[in-house]
């Protein structure tokens, strides 16, 4: 594994690598049954049903999510070798 | 309505942007400008292929016919997006560094560069895209249809009756032309499609506005905003009680295999890829769009059900309410973002397909009967070409025969799920060997096989309809009659939904047997090696490879194949760079173990791992995979694991050294420290009778006529001074002997109470009357290893200063002796002042009389406890200061006994 670039410090790093993997099984389970039908019960918020407001509402936290890990796990100013690497 | 005049030309004329675009972007490419084709942006817009028409028109379907249902396409993907770091990022890598040109050159790379496992891939997955293509011409020739023919008064939508085979027919020819004509300039497959994902990008907006616009229209143009839009809703809608089932859980699991394994879908995101870093943008940015492109799916859903004559295909919603408003433009703006959506799917399934058959359904076959055009001069290129050509046709040909055998029935969704769950019998194979080092072909080719057979038995076939694959009665009664081999209730198992029936059999009997076989069967070097490149590709550099199998070839022999392969010029600047790297003026390059590797590389970019390995292997004499290097490499995690491990150690024993280095740093500086002080304190001492020796003889030499009586007591003292002196240096002298340590002395088993009697009989005259000396008990019959006079003088000097610094009124200095715990013990305690608490630490020290100041005028030199402490060090013994309770002070000698006489 490349070291971490200066400013995204190695501790740092690693609780975003755990993050990463955290995330989508935080999504699943709150995506799937029993959690989901928590919410699939009559009623709305704004008009809108709310279980569709729960499962937009995730989403949008999913892609919030993501985006904010993105940035913690640091540009890596490694550009991988395509099929035409030179010769080594 | 919009008239067939007024949508081709529209339609064409989209079709000649999206030309531009493409032919612009590969013009860009070819300069070598990318720019903002190599953006993260272009690259997630490119990703969003996977909203096909069956997201543009068929999520608005699903969603009214089952509610949320349609959500769960897109949370998968969400899901394996958001968790990137998880998969993606070792896919893209491991497609970057092996020049992956498609998912079955992966996994067949992955398991040994088996071209049999590579074959069946492809097989594999034309079967499971066929019905996908079909299901893009089925959208497009429907809204093609409804907006062309259907009036506004009853805007039904074509319930999917009667579907115009011709135009459906033309479509399919139209989207082969341009796909050939943008997919298939370049034979090298890893060569990126530079012009056609700007085009895809651009249709990805289109559709993502079409479809956003089209959302607006109904919620805020139809109804009166959001609410009142949800308030339209049939209560079943939402809230179906078993909407949060089985189904909802595969159809997640399942999409989120099929984001990775759909091969368009490994096409954009894993061969397409230019920048590793990209995936981070599109890991919330793609999310961000099927979010997006879902929005509004609800509310249209909800709306046409409530506004379009009942009986309207809801596949058609996003069309035809539009058209139901009377908002021709709307309507057009969603006839193309559908058509975008379909044609953007279709040109990037069919690229990626054609590259697989002819790869390696195509050249195996050819390459085993010769077909292969044998000279050098490019004809292999146009043979490759003409095989993707065809390989396009086919697919779009499969797809329109799917469409026109199947073409009256399902639900654009459900013939949707049929391609996903056929593409996820790829998922056991492909990330069970991106983790699992045991994983082999032959677990791959078992589970895959069976797998697949599975799907097609139990969802594929069936759903061309009864009658037409699979015959009515064995769709009811099970095959020969077996009630047991029923499609829909394999084994007996009945009650489930057909998808997650067909699912749940096809894929677990395809792990389990990926699993089994993999563990049964001992893997090939190749395997091997592969398995350790793949498994671990963040730790392994694939140059390590080059070092593994040992080959030999002619130059010569390379440079034909390449130039049949490459192409003459491309052929002659490899060469001719490859020969520069080795340091070579001119002339071939060396054909050693690296070269033939890169070389092999540069060919699988163009016809797949496994038809460059056969092809290189004939051209090689000699091929051998050295075993010892591989299993080193196949260790590489442990040896890793162990390296850190030792590297925590030896960290850790520097760590210790630093310590003790600083202890003894301590320890020196302290030393130094003593060491002035005693230069300093033997100056003093020596400097006190020196002085008063230089002056009484001053006043002897330079007083003439002094009284005798004077004179004689001068002379005394300057006597006495001296022997002070003498004494003195005598004792130093002695002490820094014994520090130093260096002769031997001769011990002896000795009686220690005889010494301990001599030094007390030698101490009586010092004591007198005035100081009582009491024996209080002895050790009698203990032997120890000892030098008796030195023994001795331990004991003379702590009884002396016992007796000398002893000011009490009634003085006493009690001895004792004794044996305890295998040792000897003498204890000297006296009455007197005893020690200053402070002082206890450093009586032991060189000139440190550790007494309370005594109005004897006794004193010393300030060495005896320091030459007593190293005289017992020297014996093996100690010699400590006991605490105790009230006056005095009390000295303990220990020296360890032999096995004591008196027992």
């Amino acid at each position: 594994m490349a070291p971490e670039p200066p400013h995204t410090p190695p501790e740092r790093a690693a609780r975003a690598r755990d993050a990463a993997v955290a995330l989508p099984l935080v999504g699943l389970f709150l995506l799937l049954p029993p959690v989901i039908t928590l919410f699939a019960v009559p009623g709305d918020v704004a008009g809108v049903p709310r279980i569709v407001v729960y499962l937009f509402g995730v989403w949008l936290a999913l892609v919030a999510g993501a985006a904010l890990l993105g940035r913690a796990l640091g540009p890596r100013a490694h550009t991988p070798p395509d099929g035409r690497a030179p010769l080594d | 309505m919009l008239s067939t005049e007024l949508i081709l030309p529209i339609a064409l004329l989209y079709v000649a942007l999206l030309f531009v675009v493409a032919f612009v972007g590969d013009q860009r490419a070819r300069a070598g400008r990318l720019g903002w084709l190599q953006s993260p942006v272009v690259y997630t817009l490119s990703i969003s292929i996977y909203c096909s028409s069956w997201t543009f028109y068929g999520a608005v379907g699903s969603a009214a016919r089952n509610g949320l249902e349609f959500a769960t396409i897109y949370i998968g993907p969400t899901l394996v997006f958001a968790g990137w770091w998880l998969l993606l990022r070792k896919l893209v890598r491991i497609g970057h560094v092996h020049g992956a040109t498609s998912i079955a050159d992966m996994i067949s790379s992955r398991y040994g560069k088996s071209a049999l496992l590579a074959a069946l891939v492809t097989l594999v997955a034309v079967a499971a895209i066929t019905p996908y293509i079909a299901l893009q011409l089925r959208a497009v020739t429907a809204s093609y249809q409804v907006i062309t023919s259907a009036g506004p008064e009853n805007p039904s939508g074509l319930p999917g009756a009667h579907p115009d085979f011709n135009a459906a027919l033309w479509i399919a020819f139209g989207m082969a032309i341009f796909t050939i004509l943008f997919g298939t300039r370049n034979v090298d497959a890893k060569e990126r499609h530079h012009g056609v994902v700007a085009a895809i990008a651009l249709e990805a907006v289109v559709k993502l506005v079409a479809l956003l616009v089209v959302g607006a229209l109904v919620v805020f143009g139809l109804s009166d905003g959001v609410a009142d839009s949800f308030s339209r809703a049939a209560p079943a809608l939402l809230h179906s009680p078993d909407a949060f089932g089985s189904r909802w859980v595969v159809t997640i699991l399942l999409s989120a295999l099929a984001v990775v394994c759909l091969p368009r879908q490994f096409q954009v995101t894993v061969v397409e890829n230019s920048d590793e870093r990209h995936l981070r943008t599109a890991a919330w940015l793609f999310p961000l769009y099927l979010f997006l492109i879902t929005l509004f799916v609800v509310p249209i859903a909800i709306c046409g059900l409530a506004l379009l004559p009942k009986g309207a295909n809801p596949d058609m919603f996003v069309l035809t309410l539009p058209m139901w408003a009377g908002q021709n433009a709307v309507a057009l703006l969603a006839f193309l973002g559908g058509f975008s959506s379909a044609t953007s799917m279709v040109i990037v399934a069919c690229i990626a397909l054609s590259t697989m058959i002819s790869n390696h359904l195509v050249m195996p076959i050819a390459m085993r009967f010769r077909w292969v055009p044998q000279n050098a001069s490019g004809e292999l290129r146009r043979f490759l070409l003409i095989t993707r050509r065809a390989g396009i046709c086919v697919m779009l040909g499969l797809g329109f025969l799917y469409f026109r055998l199947s073409g009256t029935g399902d639900a654009l969704a459900a013939i949707g799920l049929i391609s996903f769950a056929g593409a996820a019998q790829f998922a056991p194979s492909l990330l069970g060997g991106l983790f699992w080092r045991h994983a082999n072909a032959g677990g791959a080719i078992a589970g895959l096989v069976a797998g697949t057979a599975l799907w097609a038995y139990t969802l594929f076939l069936p759903s061309f309809g009864p009658g037409v694959a699979l015959p009515l009665e064995v769709l009811r009664d099970g095959l020969f009659g077996l009630a047991s081999l029923r499609p829909h209730a394999m084994f007996g198992l009945s009650g489930f939904d057909p998808l997650v029936h067909s699912l749940f059999w096809s894929l677990s009997v395809n792990t389990l047997l990926f699993v089994v076989v993999s563990l049964a069967r001992e893997p090939r070097p190749i395997e091997r090696l592969q398995a350790a490149l793949f498994v671990d590709v963040f730790r392994t550099p694939a140059e390590t490879a080059s070092g593994l199998i040992r080959r030999s070839a002619a130059a010569e022999d390379l440079s034909i194949l390449a130039q049949r392969i490459l192409g003459a010029d491309e052929a002659r600047r490899f060469f001719e760079r490859a020969a520069r790297e080795q340091g070579l003026e001119r002339g071939p390059p060396i054909a050693n173990d690296a070269f033939i590797t890169q070389l092999e590389r540069k060919l699988a970019g163009s016809i797949g791992a496994a038809s460059a390995r056969a092809m290189i292997s004939e051209a090689v004499a000699l091929e051998s995979i050295s075993l010892d290097q591989l299993m080193q490499l196949a260790d590489e995690t442990r040896r890793v694991l162990e390296h850190s491990r030792q590297l925590q150690e030896k960290s850790s024993q520097l760590e210790a050294a630093a310590g003790q280095l600083r202890d003894a740093n301590e320890r020196l500086r302290r030393l130094d420290l003593e060491k002035d002080e005693f230069l300093s304190q033997v100056s003093h001492e020596v400097r006190t009778p020196m002085t008063s020796i230089r002056s009484f003889a001053q006043i002897l030499l330079e007083t003439p006529g002094l009284d005798p009586d004077l004179e004689k007591r001068y002379l005394r003292i300057i006597h006495e001074e001296s022997v002070r002196l003498t004494r003195l240096l005598d004792s130093t002298l002695d002490l820094s002997l014994l520090e130093r340590g260096e002769a031997p002395w001769p011990r002896q088993a000795i009686d220690p109470d005889a010494a301990l009697e001599r030094a007390v009989r030698s101490c009586q005259g010092l004591a007198g009357s005035r100081v009582q000396l009491r024996n209080l008990g002895r050790a009698a019959g203990a032997v120890v290893e000892a030098d008796e006079d030195r023994l001795c003088q331990v004991f003379i000097n702590l009884i002396s200063n016992a007796i000398k610094y002893n000011t009490s009124a009634a003085p006493r200095v009690e001895i004792r002796s004794a044996l305890r715990d295998g040792s000897y013990e003498v204890e000297i305690a006296d009455n007197g002042p005893g020690i200053r608490p402070e002082e206890r630490e450093r009586i032991f020290s060189k000139f440190v009389r550790g007494w309370a100041p005594t109005q004897t005028g006794a004193s010393g030199a300030g060495l005896g406890l320091a030459i007593s402490g190293q005289i017992m060090r020297r014996l093996g013994g100690t010699l400590a200061l006991v605490p105790r309770e009230g006056a005095g002070a009390c000295f303990r000698v220990t020296l360890p006994a032999l096995i004591s006489v008196a027992g």
